[in-house]
């Protein structure tokens, strides 16, 4: 298999789970760069130009709150987890822990 | 340190939508500063050009983020895709028939047996169409979809019981189309006298008998009946016992009229004094014209009778 149909399969397999670790990350309010840094010390490394577009999107369907601060003469836009937000990552989490049980059960059973 | 910045953000909102460009430019410019930011290890170290360079490098290119923070949809949703290019195909074959009878009425309008000026004019009635047709069909889709009236269409109500079965066979729709376009054209072709200016229509060189005045209500009872028919196929995608054997029927009544007409006097004859040299000419090809398309239409019936009994 080729590096690029690899690239793409691990893209398509992380872009679900993205979503869940934003919302998760999204309990303390974060701005872009502090959310990437936030995610990557997790040890979910995500690019610039898929996080900041893709939290724009998750505000805009008000899974996110979403307020400008100026800080250090600097201003960031702060987001955090909206009350709709808060009852969908109780959802998707209940959800990928049941996907996750049942993936790594089978996974095993095709090693063993 | 921030020409570069700006050159960039300006470049990303000239690709954004005028309502989002200022929200968006100015969310990426905050991202932007803070990854520049992060790259000096002290508070008055300078981040250089190069270092700036690699950051914006790193954001993609400013088409490609644009496109990542306001998606522009594209105008048929895929899922849209199977039903847009049914209607396409539709549309081309309905401009396709259009084009053959617009072809038709050329050659009688001219008295012409010209194949090339058919395909000509045909082709240009095909071209000069076909493009009003993709857009229209494509506007409403559009419309349609961003309304979100096309998602009764994507997933439609069926049963497993109500599929084709195993010997289905489809009916062409190429085929019904021009069984659209010969009945037209044959009615066009029976009427002359009602869509035919005057000066033209005595021009004619051929027409039908006086005596035989009653074979032009016969015969557009026929073809009416055809072309009904022939819309109606077009409706459905396999052929029934029943829809097969009205199929049948109509070859086998074409069948017997012209049978009738090879023993009765002319249909046709030559209308137009200055052309009674072409009234042997004329003779002989009606004489013979039945009986080959009697042979003709003979072989395609029995084609059609062996598919019949495998429904």
């Amino acid at each position: 298999m080729t590096v690029d149909r690899q690239h793409k399969l691990r893209l398509e397999l992380r872009r679900g789970v993205l979503i869940l670790a934003v919302l998760g990350a999204c309990k303390t309010p974060q701005y872009g760069y502090s959310l990437r840094q936030h995610l990557n010390e997790a040890g979910i490394d995500i690019d610039e130009g898929t996080l900041y577009p893709l939290i724009r999107r998750l505000a805009d369907q008000e899974l996110l709150d979403s307020e400008w601060k100026k800080t250090d003469s600097r201003e960031r836009r702060y987001y955090s987890i909206s009350a709709t937000g808060t009852e969908v990552l109780a959802q998707l989490t209940a959800d990928w822990q049941h996907l996750n049980n049942s993936l790594l059960h089978l996974l095993n059973m095709e090693d063993s | 340190m921030t020409d570069l910045v700006e050159r960039y953000i300006q470049e990303v909102a000239r690709y954004l939508p005028k309502t989002q460009q200022h929200e968006i430019a100015r969310e990426l410019r905050a991202n932007i500063m803070d990854e520049i930011d992060a790259l000096a290890t002290h508070p008055d170290e300078v981040v250089s050009e190069h270092q700036i360079s690699e950051v914006l490098y790193r954001q993609g290119h400013p088409k490609q983020v644009a496109q990542s923070f306001a998606p522009q949809y594209p105008l048929i949703a895929s899922e849209d895709m199977p039903l847009y290019k049914t209607v396409l195909s539709k549309g081309a074959l309905f401009l396709f028939a259009y084009a053959i009878l617009t072809a038709g009425r050329y050659l009688v309008s001219e008295q012409s047996v010209n194949g090339f000026a058919f395909l000509w004019v045909a082709l240009g009635s095909f071209i000069d169409n076909i493009g009003i047709v993709v857009i229209v069909i494509t506007a409403v889709f559009y419309l349609l979809g961003r309304g979100g009236y096309l998602a009764q269409w994507r997933s439609p109500s069926w049963s497993p019981a109500s599929l084709p079965a195993v010997t289905a066979q489809p009916i062409s729709t190429s085929d019904s189309a021009s069984d659209v376009a010969t009945g037209v054209f044959g009615l066009l072709l029976l009427w002359t006298p009602l869509w035919m200016n005057e000066e033209t229509y005595q021009s004619l060189v051929i027409g039908i008998a006086p005596d035989m005045e009653q074979w032009r209500w016969i015969l557009s009872c026929i073809v009416a009946f055809s072309l009904i028919a022939a819309l109606y196929r077009l409706t459905q995608t396999y052929w029934t016992k029943r829809s097969m054997s009205v199929y049948i029927a109509e070859y086998l009544v074409y069948i017997a009229v012209m049978l009738t007409l090879w023993q009765s006097p002319a249909l046709v004859i030559v209308t137009n004094p200055q052309a009674e040299g072409l009234i042997p000419i004329i003779t002989q090809i009606f004489n013979h014209g039945w009986l080959v398309g009697v042979f003709i239409l003979s072989i395609i019936t029995l084609g059609l009778v062996r598919q019949w009994r495998k429904l």
